[in-house]
Order: structure tokens, then sequence, then C-alpha cells
């Protein structure tokens, strides 16, 4: 063994550059390391946050003692070949929020249950009128015409509730159930109820919801594909020509305020949001083809 | 958070403790070399060697001056913490089992196991003393119709000493009188581990038999259960909110037929009072087989049958958090 290495062995070690340690100004170290493996050097870039820490004396003392042991040979700081920082994991909060949750989910499906009791055409018991004990006595008796038109508006108000139409005038119609009838659920049709309220889930949340507050989710539309330029105003000059547009929201990339190629448009009529569709999906807007369609898909058709 | 690893040690780990200010964490494994570390940033101060045999227990006196290890090779040896020098070795005839310093750090207890034909005992000895002289105390606990020691720590004031046994017994004892003044069976299965709180009023207890239990050191009442559905191999209380956290999984030897998914190795946190879990932390392959809390609360860490030792500091949301 030759104590002198060739001369190309030290030009091959003068490739690979000398680590680099450097600090900056907002108290991190740099550490760059270089390392040779089957030919390929790797670099690698290792950050440190620096953080001063007012502990006891003791404690300052302590950090100042000699490694010894199988540690006397590393160097100070950290020895990556012992310590790492592991990938980032989240404790997981088991909280009865969930339960609370669905308990008052409970609550409304009750109510809801309460207000659409079923109630049979004949005696008015809260059964189905199929399974009226009193059918084969009272039904010969119903048939008869008379009584036919008062007793069918609670039929049909089955699933919906038993209250008129009018909701101002507040005198609950004949041969209805008399009970109380919240303002939110007097509304009159299946057409403006919302799907989720009637297939029992509950959407507690559109209940309190003004009535043109629902209108104006109604009259959104999505475009997508725009350009990265687009101002807000461009999109009021493409969409004021089709009706009245209330609001205009162009997503932003938040660091360089450049459009992040969607938008939400909102029209004051439902209809016009309609004619925006079917005008401007599909059309060339520099050099992009816009796509608009419904900002909420509309569940109930 | 990003826990910070430690993975010095070959084999699992047996016993992981902060010192008193919690800059320092000392952390055993069956391998036979204890470490240990700077706590904030995971870095190894140095290791312990000499032992041969797992080093199944390891305890710091309370002005980090002396470290005392408890192995399987029959000694239990008492180190310089600064340097890593063996100050004093004691042999037993037997494995050592527990080791721990009185609150004033003069007195080691320790004990041995009942194996190869001798009974379980249990020693005290001053540490300024000649290891020649011999224990000041020595008690035959299977003489006098205990099982085998697997946990022990002083008391209130160093008056008396608790143990746990391997069959779920809790025994408390008078040091002067050196007799068994209460005897409590709270497990039905083996006790892994015992810990007191900052101010030594209560004591948790970890058992196979899956739970955890709360008792008051000097009466050893029972007061109040934390039940799991793995075996607990150790509990841990945090000295600044009402809160316990467990750790455990199956045992070792049932590890490799099931998942690590299935195998139910997080860190379970329990509200101390209310004796429910409220949050977990994953993170290890293994059963955690200890578990220690910052003297300040805000980081934990925890040592695996994997070989790992994590350090957790907690994020704001846990402190934050109001059960």
């Amino acid at each position: 063994m030759t104590t002198k290495r060739d001369w190309h062995h030290q030009v091959e070690h003068e490739r690979i550059p000398a680590n680099e340690v450097h600090e900056t100004n907002d108290g991190k170290t740099i550490r760059v390391e270089y390392r040779e493996e089957n030919g390929t050097i790797f670099k690698t870039t290792k950050t440190y946050r620096n953080q001063k820490l007012k502990v006891l004396p003791i404690v300052a003392e302590r950090k100042k003692w000699k490694k010894f042991g199988n540690a006397s040979n590393d160097a100070p700081g950290i020895n990556t070949a012992t310590t790492k920082v592991d990938d980032e994991i989240t404790m997981q909060f088991i909280s009865n929020k969930e339960d609370d949750k669905q308990d008052e989910e409970k609550l409304i499906k009750d109510a809801v249950s309460t207000l659409r009791k079923v109630q049979c055409r004949l005696c008015k018991g809260e059964h189905w009128t199929t399974k009226c004990p009193y059918k084969d006595n009272l039904q010969s008796f119903m048939e008869q015409p008379i009584d036919k038109p008062t007793e069918m508006i609670p039929a049909t108000g089955n699933s919906s509730t038993p209250q008129g139409q009018n909701p101002s005038t507040g005198t609950p119609a004949e041969g209805t159930t008399g009970k109380w009838v919240s303002v939110s659920a007097r509304r009159p049709g299946a057409g403006t109820a919302y799907p989720g309220d009637r297939g029992g889930s509950t959407r507690g949340s559109y209940v309190g919801r003004s009535n043109d507050m629902r209108k104006q989710d109604e009259a959104t539309v999505r475009v997508t594909n725009l350009p990265e330029e687009t101002q807000e105003q461009d999109l009021r000059d493409l969409f004021t020509p089709f009706g009245s547009v209330s609001r205009v929201f162009l997503a932003k990339d938040k660091t360089n305020n450049t459009s992040k190629g969607f938008a939400f448009i909102t029209f004051n009529e439902k209809k016009d949001a309609q004619k925006a569709i079917e005008c401007v999906s599909g059309f060339g807007y520099d050099h992009l083809i816009l796509k608009v369609e419904w900002a909420n898909k509309p569940q109930n058709q | 958070m990003r826990p910070i690893l430690l993975q010095a040690h070959e084999r699992s780990l047996t016993k992981i403790r902060y010192n008193r200010e919690g800059d320092l964490l000392f952390s055993s494994g069956k391998d036979k070399i204890p470490c240990v570390w700077y706590s904030i940033n995971g870095e190894r101060l140095g290791t312990y060697n000499g032992h041969n045999g797992t080093v199944w227990t390891i305890d710091v006196n309370w002005d980090t001056t002396a470290f005392v290890s408890a192995s399987a090779d029959s000694t239990v040896r008492v180190w310089d913490v600064q340097t890593g020098r063996e100050r004093n070795s004691y042999t037993l005839e037997a494995p050592a089992r527990c080791c721990a310093f009185s609150y004033d750090g003069n007195s080691i207890l320790y004990t041995n196991d009942d194996v190869m034909g001798k009974s379980c005992e249990m020693y005290l000895t001053d540490i300024r003393m000649r290891p020649a002289e011999g224990p000041s105390v020595r008690i035959n606990i299977s003489q006098l119709g205990h099982r085998k020691v697997t946990s022990a720590l002083w008391g209130t004031l160093d008056q008396f000493i608790i143990t746990g046994h391997d069959n779920g017994e809790l025994v408390q004892w008078d040091i002067k009188t050196q007799d068994d003044v209460r005897k409590e069976k709270p497990h039905t299965a083996q006790i892994m581990d015992l810990q007191t709180n900052r101010d030594l009023t209560f004591l948790i207890s970890s058992s196979k038999d899956c739970t955890a239990k709360l008792f008051d050191v000097e009466t050893l009442d029972h007061l109040k259960t934390y039940t799991t559905d793995r075996p607990v191999n150790s509990a841990a209380m945090s000295p600044i909110k009402d809160h316990v956290v467990l750790g455990g999984g199956q045992e070792a030897i049932e590890v490799t037929q099931t998942a690590a998914t299935t195998g139910k190795f997080e860190a379970r946190f329990f509200h101390l009072i209310f004796e429910e879990e409220f949050a977990r932390v994953k993170g290890h392959f293994g059963p955690i087989n200890t578990l220690a809390f910052h003297p300040d609360g805000k980081s934990y860490a925890s040592g695996g049958e994997d070989g790992f030792v994590r350090i957790h500091h907690f994020d704001n949301d846990y402190l934050d958090y109001d059960f």
C-alpha cells in the first residue's frame, strides 16, 4: 500500500466540493454536504433552525458537556446516524363533538317527522288510510262526493305540511291537525323545497336561510378555463349582455394576484343565467374555450 | 408535530427517563448500552458502556450527577452522568430487575428476579458507601409470600417503597420495620410500570390486564381506572394538565402475526379525572414499552419494542385543548 494516492484519485477527489456551512439572516444554519456514490455526486442541503432559549444555569452548563461513550466521536450538533426528524404526524383527537352533531340531527329529524305525521283520511288517526280499522265502515260513507274535497287536502299534504297555500292568512284550514307550523315549514310546494329536506336528511342550515339567498345560489354560474390575465371587469363586460349581474367572484392566486382560471357569476334572474350558459359555454375567449355551467348542480332535476 | 427519532438502540427499549429539569433524556434497552440525550434536539450526549446484558431499569438522581442501571447481567451499576464512568457496581446472585434513586439521591433500591433457584429480594444501599460493605437493608420478598417484583419506586419523603408484582399485586413497604404494611391486588396480570406525578401524591400503575390505575401514593386507595383493549406497558401523568398518556400494544410475541395498522401501537391520551380517552398519537410500529412526560409538560417521549425513542413536542392544538 502506498501512502501517496494516485494523481487521478486526487483529481477525482477534487471534483467533490467541500462541505459548506453558512448562516442566514433569519437565524437558520444551512449545511450543504457533498458525497459520492457509484460515480455520481450527491448534494444534500440541510436547514437547521437556530433557537436561543433561556434556561436554568445548570441546564446551560450541561449543554456544554463533552460527549462520551459511543458518542465521543460525534461532532457538536446532531449526529444524523442516531437522530432523525420523522414525518409530520398529527394528534388525532377523539372528541364528542360528532356525537353532539348526531344528536342534533336526530332532533331535527324527529321534529320533521312530527310535522309530517301520517294521518288517516278516514278517521284522522295516526296510521295509513289502508290500515284504518274503520276502513270498511267508513269507506262507503267517504265515497259520497260532498266530503271529498275537504278531506283530500290533508291527504295530498301527506309528505308536506297540511297548512294552506297562503301562510299570511295564518288561520289553519279546516281539516288540518291544528298544530302550529313554523314559518320555514310552511313552504308551499315541493318545487322550492330543498331536496335534502324531503329526503329526511337534515339540512338545518337551509331552514334559516332567506329565500333570496337561495335564489342567488340558483342564479349563479361557474365559468372555468379562464385565461390567467382575466380581470373581474372583463367578466362583467362579458356577462352583462345577458342580464344584470349582481356579483362576480374571480378566484385569484394570493401570491401573484393572477386568475386561478375560474369564476362565479351571480345574476339577478335565473333565466339570465340560463341564457348565459347557453351562449358563453364553448365560447372562445382569448385563445381558450370557456366552460360555463351551473354553480350548484341542480339536484332536484 | 414532527417527532424526533432516536435510533441508537439495537433492540427494544425498556425504560426512558427525564432528569429533573427535563433537559436530558436517559434511555435503556435490551442492548447493553444505556444512552443519554439532549431532549431539546435529540442530540446524543453519551452512552454508559459496561453492562453485559439487558438493562431493565434506569434512574437518575435529582441533581443529575449519578445514574443507576439494573441489568440482567446480575449487576446494578451507578455511573457518573457527565463522563459516563462507572462509580459503583453491585453484584447480585440473580438478574437485577428494578432500581430507583431515593428523593435525596443518596440511597438506591434494587431488586433481583426469582430465577436460578434464588428468591426475589429487595436491597437498599447508600451509594456513598463502598459496595463491599453490602446493602443496608435486604428484604426477602419471596419469603414474605409475594411474587416477583416488576416495578418499584420510593414513596413520599423516602419513608416507604411501593412495589408492583407480576401477579398484579401492589405492596407498600415500611423501610424502618422492613415490613409490607399495605397490600392491594388491583390488577389481574403483571404490573408493567409504576410512575408517580410530580409531587409524589398519585401513583399510576400499568398492567398487562389492559388497564392503568390511579392510586393515592400513601394509602394505596384506588381512585381511577383507564381501560384499553390491549396490555398497557407504561402510563405517565402530565405535569401541567389533568391528562394521562398510556402506551402499549399486544405482546411482543404476537407482533409478527399482525399488521402494524391493527397492532394498536398508538399512545392514547386519557383525561385523568373523567377516565375518557380524547386523543391518540401514532408512530411506533411495535408496542410502546415505556413513556415519560417532560417535566414542563410540553413534550413527551416514548420508547418502543421497535427500538426507537420518539420525542414529541406538542403542537398548540394539544396545549390549547380543553377537555
